[in-house]
């Protein structure tokens, strides 16, 4: 019963912003067209590369269609659905949490989806022009390359709400939250295996890009289930510890009386 | 000289203001490091074979020096576009001197301060990651002052692409663009010696070839001919990129709709 309010919530938050983003049509259009213009000639250095170099460690060009498409597409469902988490340090240190907090809903739910970035309509359609290129998409693995972007998502929030919610405890951090999404994406659109042990501790810790796009890509190099499973587990596991940050931070919080209009 | 100096203190402002945001250029180091740190395992595992004349070292060093030119130029471009959208841009052109003067030098003071600290932070992990200075360390005499040279001309289309905003209000879009089409024509991750011969055409008619690839491949390479070159098509760059910025602002105060208040 909960988790059905709490679906229905966020789908009506969807509603909402999908709506207001529309609502601008051309800047919502060339927001999006022009970040699929970034992403495929940025990643066209990839296809240099490759036409130079015939693989990577064992890594060919489709393979770094893969992840890059798995990293793009997984990022833009982050800031087209959960925008509203890159903001929540301003609003914890500002003292503007209020309104989150004064309505009857799950106000984490709610401040992280009250925003949304078109840009990542954008991100979302060349992780699919991608994945076409990858060669490894089909009928039979498609619903599951859907589901590890969605996971891939969820560990894109989780770890943003994670740092943008010690806020609560050292004060302003916007930047420095920003900066561990910023490291956590850069890691996931390379080949994980060619980083040191120590380097890949932090890829399957702190910053989950490992689980992002490297165990993806090797789900569909060599399928096995227990991959799936462990994939699966990890983003529910990051999930629940940033919704369990949230509630200890929140305890901390205090208003800062801030009036103000909600655009 | 008056109205010289008065640049100059809006540049000393923005040196103090950098100094005193330091929490936000540790993170600049760090991310400019992971950057580095990240493309030289690239090419510690690429078959470079005998025909390729760069050594995985001058490729990390390479890649230091176009990641210090990137790292190191600032958003100045946001600056511009906050004015725009706030309606603080009345203040701006109301003052007693240039609106893109003021920005431009603005955004070099930050660029002096951020590519001093990078650049020293940049030449002791180089020196960590391949276990050798440059080929040709006399090369920094004249590729330093190429490099700054470099961050003025990124500093200038910045601007241009900032002044967009006075149309558009919202230029970063083009911004993305621009950016990730300087890393791939200006070769920030690959030098242009190994691109097909049709890209690397296209490339060197845009600027991004002398500011990136031209910067580094100065310093690693070593060849003054090489470094004149690039000095010279610079120079031709800067004075379009100058022309360009200022008749974009001529256009752009013509259009300009004042918004916020």
């Amino acid at each position: 019963m909960e988790l059905k309010k709490l679906l229905k919530f966020a789908a009506a938050l969807t509603k909402i912003n999908l709506k207001a983003s529309w609502a601008m049509r051309g800047a919502f259009l060339m927001k999006a067209f022009l970040m699929m213009g970034n992403n495929l000639v940025f990643f066209s250095a990839w296809w240099i590369y490759f036409h130079q170099f015939e693989s990577m460690k064992g890594w060919k060009v489709h393979d770094l269609e893969f992840v890059n498409a798995m990293g793009a597409s997984a990022f833009g469902i982050f800031v087209c659905f959960g925008n509203g988490a890159r903001l929540l340090s301003r609003h914890i240190t500002e003292g503007s949490f209020d309104r989150f907090l004064s309505q009857p809903k799950n106000p984490l739910l709610y401040a992280v989806g009250s925003q949304s970035n078109p840009s990542g309509w954008g991100d979302i359609v060349t992780g699919v022009f991608l994945f076409s290129l990858s060669g490894y998409v089909s009928i039979w693995n498609a619903s599951l390359i859907i589901l590890m972007m969605l996971s891939g998502a969820l560990f894109f929030l989780a770890t943003q709400v994670a740092f943008q919610c010690l806020a609560f405890w050292t004060g302003e951090l916007e930047s420095l939250a920003q900066r561990m999404t910023d490291f956590t994406a850069t890691f996931s659109v390379y080949p994980n295996h060619i980083f040191p042990d120590w380097i890949r501790f932090l890829m399957f810790t702190v910053l989950p890009s490992g689980f992002i796009t490297f165990i993806p890509v090797e789900i569909v190099r060599d399928f096995q289930w227990w991959k799936v499973l462990l994939l699966f587990l990890a983003a529910v596991g990051y999930a629940m510890f940033a919704v369990w940050i949230f509630n200890r931070g929140l305890h901390r919080y205090e208003s800062g009386n801030r009036i103000g209009i909600r655009s | 000289m008056k109205t010289l100096q008065k640049y100059f203190a809006f540049m000393k402002i923005a040196i103090a203001e950098g100094l005193r945001l330091s929490p936000s250029l540790v993170g600049k180091v760090l991310f400019y490091l992971l950057v580095t740190y990240i493309l030289s395992k690239v090419w510690s595992v690429t078959p470079l074979g005998s025909q390729f004349s760069m050594s995985a070292a001058d490729l990390v060093w390479y890649v230091t020096i176009t990641e210090w030119i990137v790292v190191s130029t600032p958003l100045v471009l946001t600056e511009i576009e906050k004015d725009v959208q706030s309606g603080d841009i009345i203040c701006g052109l109301c003052r007693p001197m240039s609106y893109i003067w003021t920005h431009v030098a603005r955004g070099f003071g930050s660029f002096l301060l951020q590519a001093t600290i990078l650049g020293v932070a940049g030449v002791i992990f180089a020196y960590c990651l391949t276990g050798q200075f440059l080929s040709h360390p006399e090369a920094l005499l004249w590729g330093v002052p190429m490099g700054l040279l470099s961050g003025f001309l990124s500093i200038v289309f910045n601007v241009s692409i900032g002044i967009s905003a006075f149309w558009l209000f919202d230029s970063s879009p083009f911004y993305w663009l621009w950016q990730k089409s300087s890393f791939v024509l200006g070769g920030l991750i690959l030098p242009l010696s190994i691109y097909p011969g049709w890209l690397r055409t296209i490339s060197e008619c845009t600027p991004f070839a002398a500011i990136l690839y031209g910067s580094a491949q100065t310093i690693v390479g070593g060849d003054p001919s090489f470094a004149l070159r690039n000095a010279v098509i610079l120079g031709v760059w800067t004075i379009i990129g100058l022309g360009l910025m200022h008749g974009l602002f001529s256009m752009g105060v013509k259009k300009l709709d004042i918004g916020g208040g």
